[in-house]
């Protein structure tokens, strides 16, 4: 750009309209960063105006053209050389010519379509940004604007409670309830844990929330655990008939939607793991995969009415989650883990084939955040995979040494 | 490195280190308080509460132990207090923060989350923010995360005290969701058996061998789950209905289910202690009841004898109305402790008496004029001493003594020896004790009968009272070996191997004769009270004649002390006849 000691000749500047109004959402920048950019959704209008400034006084800018790009956009770390662009808009904003002041610009994408939440990650970053291109003769001037978008859900309709026996065989067994399988993000895991056997010495128990970022497909697929909470909901060893509780709010952890095969790069699952610490530090631990989703915001609601709603009262939730899965839901299974301290991968057979639209199965018309739901087993009795869908049996990093229940 | 790591290492506590622990987190609260303090001051309230769970982490530590743990808590919630002062000024300001109630419970650990949860919870009761109710049950489910027995005690602990002055006492919700009293007892209730369940759980962590260590432990938080029972008490609006329905099953339910003797000792204990004696008399049967099935380790007696104090005392208060007719009590425990005998075979003797003295305090309490319960309780005394093979009681053994107690109870609480005299039983009990001690005690009914004056008005009264006191009267065997004594200067007679020896007073002995000079005056005073009626001078005279028959087998060294009050007696007698009665009189 500085051929010859000469500096940029102009400054292009992107103006959106409504910005002083508009919210704006926090996006993570590569480098670690965050900034906020205005926020926008899927048929929104992005529109605005583009200024140019000239840089010298009584200067002649020649150009071969200038252009708005709006552009959805999906990077593979490991696949810098390719870009998916699975929105792309342009308007041209100035035909060739020579600009001997400053100028100003309208644009407007009407009702631009975009699909998918921005989404910056280990290995994989979706965005969506505007950029100016002055094309000149040596080289173009570019601008870029960031924008930010989140992708809204419903709540949904068929919402079951995850509830499970799983075990060792005459060590300990539980039976695990989380009311919900589809969290939104602002949302509280209620639930409780019950021991109908306990042989070892536990020292605690704790949640934690697992986001895996699965970047690319096949055998090149890049996986990513990242542990995101860890919270305690056991201090000690109890006994047999003991009902501990679990109330975790998820607003106070860093979390995204649920993103599934996006435009089939990449998807961003999360994972609750229920993990049992023993007095020789053995593990003992239960992943089970939940939904997360956005909600649109709702005006602030008095406090009292929000906490019960919000089934901060542990109690009053006396019947969990939404209405009641149809009765093939099998929410019981014992899983028999091998020898713990060994680490063995849990082996599992081949998963049937999920009946896909077996009754009752699916549950939204909206493919983004729902499908089949991974939790959901049918009656078969199979033993339950940790890993199931299929992406790789791949067992938890740190806890490779230890057990699954 | 040890000591540094967050790590919770269930080894027990070492002792020699227990000091340097418990300064190196004392220290930790004491800059995390200061430093929350200060954010408080700023009205930082977010920094204020990292630095409040900061402090609240040092609470989760393995390593200290209950001594030490409880002077850490009791530091830590001092600290406390501040910050609740402080959000309680904000609320009632107006400043309330939002969804302060959520923030906390953010916080990754279940110690320090639980804790500020509490102080929080309280804070928006005593600002009526919500649902008294909801709080207060989920704050008491809440706890169920900590099962670590030491920490879930504490923790427990700091629930009862926080809410202390905030349960509802009311029969009838004031407004909606306010709760009523039945909330507060539930809550109460539910609080007390998972703190019963931590405490017994202590029993079985760790070795064997650490087994003292860890009951005496156990012993020193006993105030802790006792405390529950104290609120309970606290609640006005529990009225004796509602404890003998609701509040006192769930207890013993607790209690006895629970099945470990210390926590069963102790809860009993504390019933009796903490609630009035009404309700106790309400509920008498469904205590004893409980009482029959605790742990065979239990000492029920302790339990009984407290109960049995305890309703004595209330029946003869001032002012008292007495037990209600409609309960007969002393069947009751009479029954009781029947049973008990019957279901311990290893029941010691001294601990047989011991009931029975308690018992007979309550007949004597309660029932003063029923002579023949006291009779009753000796007679069982005695055929349980029997059945028990005891023939020789030591004198300085725990029997000796609680028996020697028992066998003073009537004549302190009648203050009338002809009663005992009717007694058929007594007599026999006091027979079995040793020379000393029942020399002791006779010469005790003597002294009783001195002071108050009471008179012995026949013949065959004063026969009777004599060989209830024989020992006094005569003993050939210590005559005996006083001249045996003289003759050849041994210290050693029948039975008593510790009398004298000390200052060298054996039978015989300088300090022997003054003891005997002292309980021959004392027999000779009292036959000053050798009385009948004013015009009954033949009977008078029969009194005088038994007198000096039995007092004559006393032998030289007694009479010299006793014979000369008969003498005086006869001679007053003379003089009462010669002044008016035309009866003849015999010489003596």
């Amino acid at each position: 750009m500085s051929f010859f000691g000469f500096g940029p000749s102009a400054e292009i500047e992107i103006l959106l309209d409504g910005s002083d109004t508009r919210k704006a959402a926090e996006l993570k920048l590569e480098d670690g960063r965050k900034e906020r950019f205005p926020l926008y959704y899927d048929g929104e209008t992005v529109s605005g105006k583009v200024n140019v400034v000239l840089k010298k006084s009584n200067g002649k800018l020649e150009h071969q053209g200038i252009k708005i790009e709006f552009i959805g956009q999906i990077d593979l770390y490991f696949d810098r050389g390719n870009r998916h662009e699975f929105v792309s808009m342009v308007r041209e904003l100035a035909r060739p010519g020579i600009l001997t002041q400053n100028a100003s610009y309208n644009f407007e994408f009407v009702n631009v379509e975009k699909p998918y939440e921005s989404y910056t990650g280990s290995n994989v970053k979706l965005r969506y940004y505007l950029r100016v291109s002055m094309v000149k003769r040596l080289s173009d001037l570019v601008k870029e604007q960031e924008i930010c978008v989140h992708t809204l859900a419903q709540y949904p309709d068929l919402n079951s409670s995850i509830k499970m026996e799983v075990g060792i065989e005459d060590c300990l067994h539980i039976e695990f309830e989380y009311n919900k399988s589809k969290y939104h993000l602002k949302d509280v895991i209620v639930g409780k844990i019950y021991f109908l056997l306990v042989r070892i010495k536990i020292k605690h128990m704790e949640i934690q929330v697992i986001k895996r970022e699965i970047a690319g497909s096949g055998p090149n697929a890049l996986n990513e655990n990242e542990t995101l909470a860890k919270f305690e909901i056991m201090d000690g060893a109890p006994v047999r008939g003991e009902s501990i509780p679990i109330r975790l709010f998820l607003s106070g952890y860093d979390l995204t939607p649920t993103m599934r095969d996006i435009n089939k790069k990449f998807s961003v699952k999360y994972y609750l793991n229920l993990v049992l610490v023993d007095e020789e530090e053995r593990r003992y631990f239960k992943q089970q995969e939940v939904t997360l989703f956005r909600k649109a915001d709702k005006k602030r609601r008095p406090i009292a009415s929000n906490m019960i709603e919000r089934g901060i009262f542990h109690h009053r939730t006396a019947q969990f989650g939404g209405p009641q899965p149809p009765p093939q839901q099998p929410q019981q299974q014992t899983v028999e883990s091998p020898e713990l301290e060994t680490g063995s991968t849990h082996v599992s057979p081949a998963m049937p084939s999920k009946p896909v639209a077996a009754a009752g199965q699916s549950e939204e018309p909206d493919d983004d955040e729902a499908e089949a739901d991974d939790d959901e087993e049918d009656e078969d009795e199979e033993p339950e995979a940790e890993d199931e869908d299929n992406d790789g049996d791949r067992q938890e990093d740190r806890d490779s040494k230890n057990g699954q229940l | 490195l040890f000591w540094q790591t967050r790590s919770q290492d269930m080894s027990g506590p070492v002792t020699e280190d227990q000091e340097k622990l418990l300064d190196e987190a004392l220290s930790v609260v004491k800059l995390q308080a200061f430093q929350m303090k200060r954010c408080l001051d700023k009205a930082k309230l977010m920094d204020a509460l990292k630095h409040a769970s900061n402090m609240l982490g040092e609470l989760r530590t393995s390593l200290l132990s209950p001594k030490s743990y409880y002077e850490l808590y009791m530091l830590i919630t001092d600290e406390m207090r501040h910050l609740e002062l402080y959000l309680l000024d904000e609320f009632q300001k107006g400043r309330r923060v939002q969804d302060l109630y959520e923030l906390v419970q953010y916080a990754g650990n279940i110690i320090p989350r639980l804790y500020l949860l509490i102080t929080v919870g309280v804070v928006y009761i005593k600002c009526s923010e919500i649902s008294r109710k909801d709080i207060l049950k989920d704050l008491v489910e809440m706890c169920r995360g900590v099962q670590h027995p030491l920490r879930g005690l504490f923790l427990r602990n700091y629930l009862l005290q926080c809410t202390k002055n905030v349960l509802p006492d009311c029969v009838e919700e004031e407004q909606e969701d306010s709760g009523s009293v039945s909330d507060s007892i539930d809550f109460v209730l539910l609080n007390f058996s998972e703190m019963n369940k931590l405490w017994v759980r202590m029993q079985h962590q760790g070795h064997t061998r650490e087994r003292d260590r860890r009951e005496q432990e156990r012993r020193e938080l006993k105030l802790l789950v006792g405390t529950n029972l104290v609120r309970l008490s606290q609640l006005d609006t529990i009225d004796v209905q509602r404890y003998r329905s609701v509040v006192l099953p769930a207890v013993l339910e607790q209690v006895v289910n629970c099945r470990d003797a210390l926590s069963q000792d102790y809860v009993m204990e504390c019933i009796i202690q903490v609630f009035p004696d009404e309700y106790h008399l309400a509920t008498l049967q469904d205590f004893l009841q409980a009482c029959a099935e605790l742990n065979p380790a239990v000492p029920v007696k302790n339990i009984l004898i407290s109960l049995i104090n305890r309703l004595s005392a209330f029946a003869t208060r001032d002012g008292s109305n007495g037990i209600p007719s409609d309960i007969p009590l002393f069947d009751f425990f009479s029954e009781q402790i029947a049973k008990i005998i019957e279901n311990k075979p290893d029941l010691s003797p001294e601990d047989l008496v011991s009931l029975q003295a308690a018992l007979t305090g309550l007949a004597l309490g309660v029932y003063k004029d029923r002579e023949d319960y006291v009779d009753k309780v000796l007679e069982t005394t005695n055929s349980g001493l029997d059945k028990l093979g005891v023939e020789h009681i030591n004198d300085h053994s725990n029997l000796s003594r609680e028996l020697m107690k028992l066998l003073k109870l009537p004549i302190d609480l009648w203050n009338d020896a002809l009663v005992l005299l009717r007694l058929r039983h007594y007599s026999p009990l006091l027979q079995r004790l040793d020379s000393p001690t029942k020399k002791s005690v006779s010469a005790y009914l003597l002294q009783n009968m001195l002071n108050n004056g009471t008179l012995v008005p026949s013949s065959e009264q004063v026969e009777q009272l004599l060989d209830l006191v024989r020992c006094l009267v005569a003993d050939p065997g210590a005559d005996a070996a006083a001249a045996a004594a003289d003759a050849t200067a041994t210290n050693s007679l029948g039975g008593d191997p510790g009398d004298g020896s000390a200052n060298g007073a054996g039978p015989g002995s300088e300090a022997d004769n003054e003891d005997l000079a002292e309980e021959q005056s004392l027999l000779g005073r009292v036959v000053h009270l050798f009385s009948t009626g004013p015009d009954l001078l033949d009977e008078q005279f029969g009194v005088l004649k038994t007198a000096r028959r039995i007092l004559a087998t006393g032998g030289g060294r007694r009479v010299k002390y006793t014979l000369p009050p008969v003498v005086y007696q006869a001679y007053q007698l003379a003089i009462r006849c010669a002044a008016g009665d035309p009866l003849p009189y015999r010489k003596l």
